[in-house]
């Protein structure tokens, strides 16, 4: 092809990608995928014992081989379920941060920070202690799925309330966000201090766990009893892409243009109550991804949740994971908790977020 | 015909409409007047289904409102808010598009559909800008760009479709003023309805077929311009007598926008 032929239509191509953005997005989803591939792919040949990259392909490619029986351990019984963990966690709190945003219409609501995070860890708390005494019945009959399912329900009763809190006449004032955060964190952990005053030392071991969070604890079962609670919130992302979007003009707006905004409010608190707390149960409070992972792709392709909403997926699994490979490395072979790390790249982000918007909000 | 019967809307015991009936005929273009807290923005929300009033009801071709949902309702209308702040930085033709997806166009119709109600409104070319770094006047526009995606035909499958404008020239010059209002116009004589509220008398005694004034939750007149715009009801509802038809002192200038049509002596 000339040259005189191929320059109309580059231009065209950049015609036509400028004021509706949904190419960027389409590239930005693709991007995301890829790195979150990546990603995986160097998370699970480091650690402590590297397994060779090139033998892990051969691996995959059907060499039964490859691998020696100690790397096929490894890989199979401490990586796989660790990596998919993180996925899992890292997709549910990328998504759930970037649905809270729409729905709060506020770029500063992230499940950790509202204290959505919180009310989960309360209610998983409350599952550890109680579940060997009166909810016995229950711990049995939900096996794994027991911490998920408690700790859904104390995502849903925060996000709910906080909505109720927080949201007056279609419009969240960010600082009445904020401050309810702060308080529904402060009585969750009062409360975590009142079920730790009663537990036992394995009990007691167990909860400061959820304080730091961390993917050290990951089995193939816990990875199964979060599939469905994440899988539900991914399963709603297509119900709620354009309605999030509409709701960007306003609550008003979104049901002039035929949105029916309650069962959107329902559907998204639905779904984030029920990633948030799934991910609270299986790798505890991890901050800031669902602040950081949107608030970078927004900059990068626009705030249409049609292309957000799945690049966050890929974003936050990637940046999770990310994120766990560095603890596992850098003090080996003891780790870091992954709240630190998230933290220490969250919060400026966060910082630089507030510098930008601060005359907005008026705080 | 958009119709609503005895309406009443209150918060708690102050009652924001009291008793208001009120329709709008297609082929017209229907103008709501009165003084501010009259009811009027509040009567427009119960219109378009945004408010659910205490007593009466609203119906769209003789079909209840409460029996459609939101995504239906947004084919019968569109509504232009007084404001709009976005939550999240949005390209012009981000908003407008979300007017051309509410009327249900496939995807490969959208882009042409939101330039040509871009060019209705003076803003062709205009998609990739930024709305929040557009003036006040311009983003109205955009909006108006919006509803007017959303309902492209003023009737479709025989059924008149209906503009709802909140004081949609609140922000603009008189230019885009009269250009606003002119396009609303031929929306109703092509066939569609058109309900706006607007505070410039004089707009609205030009571009009415119908003028509704309100005051204090209450209608007070009904009628063509020429029956409700008369000394007796201006007088009455906004409390200034002498000024229907009367020219000014010689040293005072005057601009009235119905003069564009005067032929000149």
């Amino acid at each position: 092809m000339t040259n005189a032929v191929s320059m109309p239509r580059r231009l065209a191509f950049r015609r036509k990608m400028s004021g509706d953005r949904r190419r960027i997005g389409q590239l930005t989803v693709g991007f995301s995928a890829l790195l979150f591939l990546a990603v995986c792919a160097l998370a699970v040949v480091t650690g402590p014992s590297p397994i060779p990259l090139g033998a892990l392909f051969r691996s995959l490619l059907g060499e039964t081989d490859a691998l020696s029986a100690r790397e096929a351990i490894i890989l199979h019984d401490i990586r796989l379920p660790r990596l998919l963990l993180g996925a899992l966690t890292g997709t549910a709190l990328g998504v759930s941060g970037t649905m809270m945003q729409g729905l709060f219409r506020n770029p500063l609501a992230d499940p950790s920070l509202v204290g959505v995070s919180s009310g989960a860890a309360v209610a998983a708390v409350c599952a550890i202690v109680l579940g060997g005494g009166p909810l016995s019945a229950f711990a049995s009959v939900l096996g794994n799925s027991f911490l998920p399912v408690a700790a859904f329900l104390g995502a849903l009763a925060t996000t709910s309330l906080l909505y109720f809190l927080a949201t007056k006449a279609g419009r969240t004032s960010i600082a009445t966000l904020l401050l309810a955060g702060l308080a529904v964190t402060a009585v969750g952990n009062a409360l975590i201090g009142l079920v730790v005053f009663t537990a036992d030392d394995q009990q007691l071991r167990d909860i400061t766990f959820w304080t730091l969070g961390s993917l050290g604890g990951a089995t193939w079962g816990r990875v199964m009893a979060m599939v469905p609670f994440v899988g539900l919130m991914l399963a709603a992302v297509p119900f709620v892409s354009r309605g999030l979007d509409a709701l960007i003009l306003g609550e008003a707006e979104a049901m002039h243009v035929g949105i029916s905004v309650e069962t959107l409010k329902r559907t998204t608190i639905l779904a984030v109550a029920s990633a948030c707390g799934a991910a609270v149960a299986v790798a505890g409070v991890i901050g800031f991804i669902g602040i950081v992972v949107p608030h970078l792709l927004r900059l990068m392709m626009g705030p249409s949740n049609r292309y957000l909403l799945p690049a966050s997926a890929f974003g936050g699994a990637a940046l999770l994971i990310g994120a766990d490979a560095i603890c596992r490395v850098v003090v080996a072979p003891a780790e870091l908790p992954i709240g630190i790390v998230t933290a220490l790249i969250g919060a400026p982000v966060f910082m630089a977020l507030l510098l930008r918007r601060r005359n907005a909000f008026g705080l | 015909m958009l119709q609503c019967q005895s309406i009443s809307v209150a918060i708690g015991s102050r009652y924001l409409l009291k008793d208001v009936s009120f329709y709008a005929r297609a082929g017209e273009f229907t103008i709501i007047v009165g003084p501010n807290g009259a009811g009027k923005s509040t009567l427009l929300k119960v219109l378009s289904g945004e408010i659910r009033p205490l007593e009466g009801y609203v119906s769209y071709n003789g079909e209840p409102i409460t029996r459609m949902r939101p995504a239906q309702l947004a084919k019968y209308r569109a509504v232009l808010p007084q404001s709009v702040t976005l939550a999240f930085s949005l390209t012009v033709e981000e908003v407008v598009r979300l007017g051309v997806e509410a009327a249900g166009v496939k995807s490969s119709a959208q882009a042409s559909l939101c330039e040509a109600a871009l060019g209705e409104v003076g803003l062709g070319g205009w998609g990739t800008r930024l709305y929040q770094g557009l003036s006040g006047g311009e983003q109205q526009r955009v909006q108006f760009a919006r509803v007017l995606a959303q309902i492209p035909m003023p009737v479709a499958n025989g059924q008149p479709r209906f503009l709802l404008l909140d004081e949609p020239t609140s922000s603009l010059d008189i230019r885009h003023q009269i250009d606003l209002l002119e396009r609303a116009r031929r929306h109703a004589r092509e066939g569609g309805g058109v309900v706006a509220i607007v505070h410039d008398l004089n707009l609205a005694a030009e571009f009415a077929d119908r003028i509704t004034v309100m005051s204090e939750g209450r209608t007070a007149a009904s009628g063509s311009p020429g029956e409700t715009l008369d000394d007796a009801t201006i007088s009455k509802v906004f409390g200034i007598s002498g000024i229907v038809g009367t020219l000014p002192p010689p040293a005072v200038p005057f601009v009235l926008p119905q003069s564009r049509h005067a032929v000149l002596p």
